[in-house]
């Protein structure tokens, strides 16, 4: 459904993302990791034009074969919303302080389908409930800011469904919220994804979060895509480094029966800080961060196949003990 | 070495062409408006305070007179370059004091403990909301009307301005690390403000100098218009255009030349702040390019 | 609502208060003797003493400036020293012109300013809008009474559709009276405009980064459009803000441009009395403009709680950031 080649996007004269190949097959759930400052929020925007104003994009993203880059914003404005629904990290950002509830939600549905009045107030309470916001006739003709954080989501999320979009892109969604409601959005996000057979690209920093929603994972560093493939195996069975000190650095995200392995480095931290935009060493990204480079990361790392979608960029992969892979593709 | 790095540098010509726009021509017109102030100190076409009755209200380009002159027979290019010393005077020396009394009070109350800083603070406020024109026409009333009216009504306007806009980027550096480490070194709190405080909001003064010293040439301007200003014979482009109403239908451009003086050197004052404010602001500059 | 009114009321009638003290402090602390400075240095002693006793200015200081505000509320501010006329009775009678010049300029300045700054905004990185920026950054360079004598020069004396100056009521001659109004409001209007322009253009670029603009064009609204259906309120909320800080600016330009057209305005008595050193006068004067500064703030901030849901919720005037 969605095909993204070569896709490269530069602020001036530094590239900053620069994704050679990522599929996302219709209602399938995508979840993009990595830190934050790596890219993936560009990736994401830049798939429908959000990018900022002062960022460039080149290659090809293409939407059941209708390709998006150098599309005019007027050609994309069709499209968002109506083929590809959006949210975004800051609900309380997100919504326009001034208007009332209802007429922002009424809004994303009067852009694409041109409905009376009636008719557009009944899908405006509908979509309000299908995001399970109790009392939707009041919420309506309320303020943002007298909305919590949660409902604040939910509005956006039914904002972003209201045309039946084919994908939904979710950047760092649940990121502003407290834990608790974090779940309930999440939950609700699994959902619609499943009922609708909707398509969902889910950005976040959190593995955690990630690996919750997930069916395939892809990990970002350094505005690259590293390692990509179905979610149990990039997240037990990683093969690049970065992806292995992700894991490593957020405890709890193993299951038990794997905790054994995991459980000595649980809480290790990935040494330094993702660098500067101009700063990143020539060859593979994560060098000078890496444990286990080798001469070879000077060079530029190429894509690996480890079989069945899993696909990797590390000169110095982790090596995977041939008996646990059998496990996990016989389990999954 | 040396030779090297002078030989890899680009000729100065066009290191100042990169520069941005604004403050290239803003810094021409302040450029020639300071030539043309200076200027008039040692040379005139003509004296301009002469009056030559044979030559009452030529028009421009008439013989030895390149602007024409006024309904005395003064030259009026004269005048004007007479007028540009007098904005020069009057506008360098009330935004000077403004700045330098105004930013040591924006220290000064940045400084204090929390119970003087609030009470200054609110005094500072209530002088940036009290309308300017309002003090410089008390003032003018007890002083009386000229040159020294004007000067002492600009300062007096602008002080709580340069002291609001001291305070805020004062306090921000007060509470940086290495401010505190300077006390802990055992500095006085005037040193700090004197040594470490001054030269990080020294570029935001002069940016508001250059925007202050353009509304000041507004303000000569308006003053000496109605008559509360310079005072004749002393020439003002304010007074300039006074004088050029009654004549409006006989001899417009008496009205235009002076007019054209304002603008051209305000404008160049407002672009040089505003070009200073782009290369003395790099975080300003890069928000404004993000959007 | 009704908390937050009753809170803008009673800042406006602080304000005042504080205000007729500092006139009245600055008048007497810089000016020093009152009866000298009307007189003159020339003055003899015996003319001094006759003044002195004529104004009360043998009272003491609070005693004058309390029966001076309370003149003010029973229509007894004295009369004039050298034109002898009532000083409350013609402020009255002059605070018409006034009024209509500086409310018609920001009925202009306002909507026009929002326009011309949301389009430049939107054309940022094209010749239009930079035309704009341009075009508002020499208006702030005119000089309101130069602006004025080019559009007598022009529009009243070359194509004669306007008076050059003078005033007529409304409630003689509504078409002459709008007619006589159009040049002064034009000239004042322009750099008031011009500036507010260039506000509204920083604070549409700022709300062009808000989170909600990116919102609005994931529901598919185009950037213009985003900006056109979402930008322009909310830019105008800081526009309220900046508006208030510049009515001292409109009074100053309405004392300016009322001199040029020969207006019989507060500002025409107002350079006159200055030139007059009618002490007295500019006293009241001063006092009558900080009035109608504060009340068109009241107004501001009213329209700032119509325009701001957030405002109208919160118990004052404290934004939500």
């Amino acid at each position: 459904m969605l095909e993204i080649r070569d896709l490269d996007v530069a602020i001036g004269r530094h590239t900053i993302v620069s994704v050679e190949r990522l599929d996302i097959p219709a209602g399938t759930r995508l979840g993009i990791v990595g830190e934050s400052g790596s890219g993936k929020t560009m990736t994401a925007m830049s798939i429908v034009g959000l990018q900022p104003n002062t960022a460039v994009v080149s290659g090809s993203v293409r939407f059941n074969d209708r390709e998006l880059v150098g599309l005019s914003d007027r050609r994309l404005a069709e499209v968002r919303g109506r083929d590809i629904g959006v949210i975004f990290q800051d609900p309380a950002k997100a919504l326009n302080p001034m208007m009332r509830v209802g007429r922002q939600v009424a809004e994303a549905i009067r852009l694409h389908m041109d409905l009376p009045r009636d008719r557009l107030r009944a899908r405006v309470l509908q979509l309000l409930t299908q995001v399970h916001l109790p009392d939707a006739r009041s919420l309506m003709r309320r303020y943002p800011h007298q909305l919590s954080g949660g409902q604040q989501q939910r509005v956006l999320i039914a904002i972003a469904i209201a045309c039946d979009p084919k994908l939904l892109i979710a950047d760092e969604p649940t990121t502003a919220l407290d834990v608790t409601v974090q779940s309930g959005i999440l939950s609700l996000l699994r959902e619609l994804s499943v009922e609708r057979k909707m398509g969902l690209l889910f950005v976040s920093h959190d593995l955690g979060v990630i690996q919750t929603i997930s069916e395939v994972i892809g990990v970002v560093y350094g505005g690259q895509l590293v390692e990509l493939g179905p979610a149990r195996r990039v997240i037990r069975q990683a093969r690049h480094r970065y992806t292995q000190a992700l894991v490593s650095a957020n405890p709890g995200i193993a299951d038990d029966e794997h905790l054994g392995e995991i459980v000595g480095r649980q809480l290790d931290v990935i040494p330094g800080s993702v660098p500067a935009l101009d700063r990143f060493p020539s060859g593979c990204r994560f060098r000078g961060r890496c444990s286990a480079e080798i001469a070879s990361c000077a060079q530029p790392p190429e894509i690996s196949v480890a079989g069945d979608g899993h696909i990797f960029k590390c000169w110095n992969p982790i090596e995977v003990v041939a008996g646990s892979e059998g496990d996990l593709d016989a389990a999954s | 070495m040396l030779d090297e790095r002078a030989r890899s540098r680009p000729p100065v010509w066009r290191r100042v062409l990169r520069l941005p726009l604004p403050l290239i021509i803003g810094g021409a017109l302040v450029g020639s408006f300071l030539f043309i102030a200076l200027l008039s100190y040692v040379w005139t076409p003509h004296d301009p305070l002469k009056l030559v009755v044979a030559d009452r209200l030529l028009p421009p380009g008439s013989d030895r007179y390149v602007f024409g002159t006024d309904k005395f027979g003064r030259d009026v290019l004269s005048q004007l370059m007479a007028g540009a010393r007098n904005s020069l005077y009057v506008s360098l020396l009330s935004t000077f004091v403004a700045i330098v009394v105004g930013a040591l009070l924006g220290l000064l109350t940045a400084g204090a403990g929390p119970f003087w800083r609030n009470v200054l603070s609110r005094l500072i406020d209530v002088g940036v909301a009290l309308p300017g024109i309002l003090i410089a026409l008390v003032l003018a009333t007890s002083t009386g009307p000229g040159n020294q009216a004007a000067i002492v009504a600009i300062t007096f306007w602008f002080i709580p301005i340069a002291a609001r806009v001291t305070i805020g980027p004062a306090r921000q550096i007060l509470a940086l690390d290495y401010v505190e480490a300077a006390y802990a070194y055992g500095r006085t709190k005037w040193y700090v403000l004197l040594h470490h405080v001054t030269p990080n909001i020294a570029p935001l003064l002069i940016v508001l100098g250059s925007v202050m010293f353009a509304a000041a040439i507004l303000i000569e301007a308006a003053l000496a218009f109605l008559g509360i200003g310079a005072q004749p014979p002393t020439a003002s482009w304010g007074r300039l255009l006074q004088e050029s109403q009654p004549l409006l239908e006989a001899a417009p451009t008496l009205m235009f030349f002076p007019g054209v003086a304002i603008v051209l050197t305000v404008l160049g004052f407002n672009l040089l702040g505003d070009g200073l404010r782009t290369i003395l602001d790099p975080q300003q500059a890069s928000r404004s390019g993000l959007i | 609502m009704a908390r937050v009114i009753t809170r803008s009321v009673l800042s406006l009638v602080l304000a005042a208060f504080v205000g007729s003290m500092i006139v009245f402090g600055l008048l007497r602390s810089i000016g020093g003797n009152v009866a000298h400075v009307i007189l003159g240095q020339y003055a003899t002693p015996g003319a001094l003493e006759a003044l002195q006793e004529e104004l009360g200015l043998n009272a003491p200081w609070y005693v004058q400036y309390f029966s001076w505000l309370g003149g003010v509320f029973t229509g007894d501010l004295g009369t004039s020293y050298s034109a002898r006329f009532d000083i409350f009775d013609e402020i009255l009678r002059r605070l018409g012109p006034t009024t209509l010049l500086a409310f018609g300029s920001l009925l202009i300045s306002i909507p026009a300013a929002l326009a011309l700054g949301t389009y430049s905004a939107i054309q940022v990185k094209k010749l239009r809008g930079g035309v704009i920026d341009v075009a508002s950054q020499i208006g702030i360079a005119i000089p309101a009474f130069w602006a004025g004598l080019i559009m007598v020069l022009v529009f009243g004396i070359r194509l004669g559709w306007f008076p050059t100056g003078g005033y007529i009521s409304p409630f003689e001659d509504l078409v002459e009276a709008v007619k006589g109004l159009v040049l002064p409001t034009l000239a004042l209007s322009l750099g008031i405009t011009s500036v507010l322009t260039r506000y509204v253009r920083s604070a549409m670029l700022d709300v062009m980064g808000e989170d909600f603009i990116r919102t609005a064009m994931a529901k598919g609204r185009t950037r213009r459009g985003a900006a056109r259906v979402h930008g322009v309120r909310n830019a105008s909320v800081s526009l309220v803000t900046v508006g208030t800080l510049q009515l001292g600016a409109l009074m100053a330009g309405t004392v300016v441009i009322e001199n040029v057209f020969v207006i019989p305005g507060i500002g025409r008595l107002l350079v006159t009395s200055v030139l007059g050193r009618e002490v007295i006068v500019v006293q009241s004067l001063i006092l009558v403009i900080l009035l109608m500064i504060l009340v068109m703030n009241f107004l501001m901030d009213i329209a700032y709680v119509l325009i701001d849901p957030r405002i109208r919720d919160s118990q004052g005037g404290k934004a939500v950031a």
